[in-house]
């Protein structure tokens, strides 16, 4: 049903992290590989970039921080899918994040976790591998 | 629930997902049930295209419009159209970067809708994803495309009624003519209108508008957006019913022809055609004759 569709990318940062530069960067890569890629701008609260996964149907949420916040903001886009039963939307995290909480993410089914300096083809492919899972999960009955 | 229920309950998760099977496959079961379900409720969404060239400001503007309708008590949606890119398929589809803090204060849902390449496919999606919101009780439906050409006036071939946003020193006047988007406007809507050259503008938009109204605006500061709002909320959807009709339709069988198409040109007998065009022997129109000659004999 869904096979024909790219996938679908939300890029959201989920805190007071005015650096979106690099977001961009990764927005032109993943639309490069031929996914539809959406953005939801600067601070966005966790609830609110749940919402636009759901209205826009999204695959991946892919958020970033650079300001230390990862670990409380990160867990809370996830816990709010988790109580919306969306298990078809995949989280992918990015940023300054130390090993000892990218192993916490993890096992919270937060993946990737990219610290600087990861290559582009690096995200690209794991988020592309996320979506293709997620997209397994999407119901499509009425 | 259902998804159906869920549909015409207003629920935004199951709306979001009808649109994602109304676009995905437009003719399978699922999405003939849902149009069915949407077109029977029907719902009396007024559908508001909005276009203009890239960088005058058409998502802060449809921001305002939504922050304008929701505060008369309207329940307002929004369909923001962007390009695939031509090479990879992907798109980048930025529009809600600037509407998102009006999108959340009203609860206004909003759908980014990547054009993939087809017209006619975009047609079908649009319309169907209308459909849905309409029966999910959205009474007005904004609908932002980028104003380059054919697909934006098939596209909006689908609205009730057309605003055409130009502002000074942008989007060169000489190309919006050639792209045919003056001709669809119900209004024009001239925004940054506190920069210079808005006022000339203006004036020559209303020589060339026919009695057509020309609206200043500055979506920026919000200067202006209750007079276009009064103007959609007089305006009657009805007037254009017929040339929308035929619109939907016209998108519809050019999306099934260029399947057909398609299909067509991958037989081995198309493909021995096609070598005969190649070597000169044959003229493209005698080949597509023969092609076509070919329909419901061979697969």
């Amino acid at each position: 049903m869904f096979g024909s569709r790219p996938p679908r990318v939300l890029l959201a940062k989920p805190g007071l992290d005015g650096h979106d530069r690099a977001i961009y960067v990764l927005a032109q890569a993943l639309r490069d590989a031929g996914m539809e890629v959406l953005y939801a701008g600067l601070f966005t609260p966790p609830e609110e970039i749940v919402e636009i996964a759901i209205a826009e149907d999204v695959d991946v949420i892919g958020l970033s921080l650079l300001n230390g916040q990862h670990m409380t903001s990160f867990p809370k886009v996830i816990r709010i899918l988790r109580e919306r039963g969306r298990d078809d939307i995949a989280v992918v995290g990015g940023g300054t994040i130390p090993p000892r909480d990218r192993r916490a993410l993890e096992e919270m089914g937060i993946t990737g976790n990219f610290g600087p300096g990861t290559p582009l083809d690096e995200i690209v492919e794991h988020i592309r591998a996320r979506a293709l899972e997620a997209r397994r999960r999407k119901i499509s009955s009425i | 629930m259902s998804l159906l229920d869920g549909i015409l309950s207003g629920d935004p998760a199951a709306v979001s997902r009808a649109i994602t099977i109304v676009e995905s496959d437009p003719r399978g079961e699922a999405a003939r049930r849902i149009l069915e379900v949407a077109s029977a409720r029907g719902g009396k969404a007024l559908v508001v295209g909005v276009t203009g060239p890239p960088g005058v400001g058409k998502s802060t503007l449809i921001g305002r419009l939504c922050d304008e309708m929701a505060s008369r008590g309207r329940r307002v949606s929004v369909l923001a159209i962007d390009a695939s890119s031509p090479f990879s398929g992907g798109a980048f589809l930025g529009n809600r970067i600037r509407m998102e803090e009006s999108l959340h204060r009203h609860g206004v849902f909003m759908r980014s809708i990547a054009a993939r390449g087809s017209t006619g496919g975009l047609g079908g999606s649009v319309w169907g994803a209308l459909r849905v919101l309409s029966a999910a009780g959205y009474e007005r439906v904004i609908v932002e495309t980028v104003g380059a050409g054919q697909s934006d006036v098939d596209v909006m071939g689908i609205a009730d009624v057309i605003l055409v946003v130009v502002a000074p020193g942008f989007g060169d006047l000489v190309q919006a003519l050639k792209a045919g988007i003056l001709e669809i406007a119900d209004a024009f809507v001239v925004n940054k209108a506190d920069l210079p050259g808005a006022e000339e503008l203006a004036r020559y938009l209303e020589e060339v508008s026919a009695g057509r109204p020309v609206l200043s605006v500055s979506a920026a500061s919000g200067d202006g957006v209750g007079r276009v709002v009064d103007y959609l909320e007089g305006t009657r959807g009805s007037r254009r019913r017929d040339e929308r009709a035929a619109a939907a339709v016209r998108v519809a069988v050019e999306e099934i022809l260029r399947e057909e198409a398609n299909e067509l040109m991958s037989t081995q007998r198309a493909r021995e055609i096609l070598g005969e065009v190649a070597s000169g022997a044959v003229s493209p129109r005698e080949a597509a004759d023969r092609i076509l000659a070919l329909r419901g004999r061979e697969k």
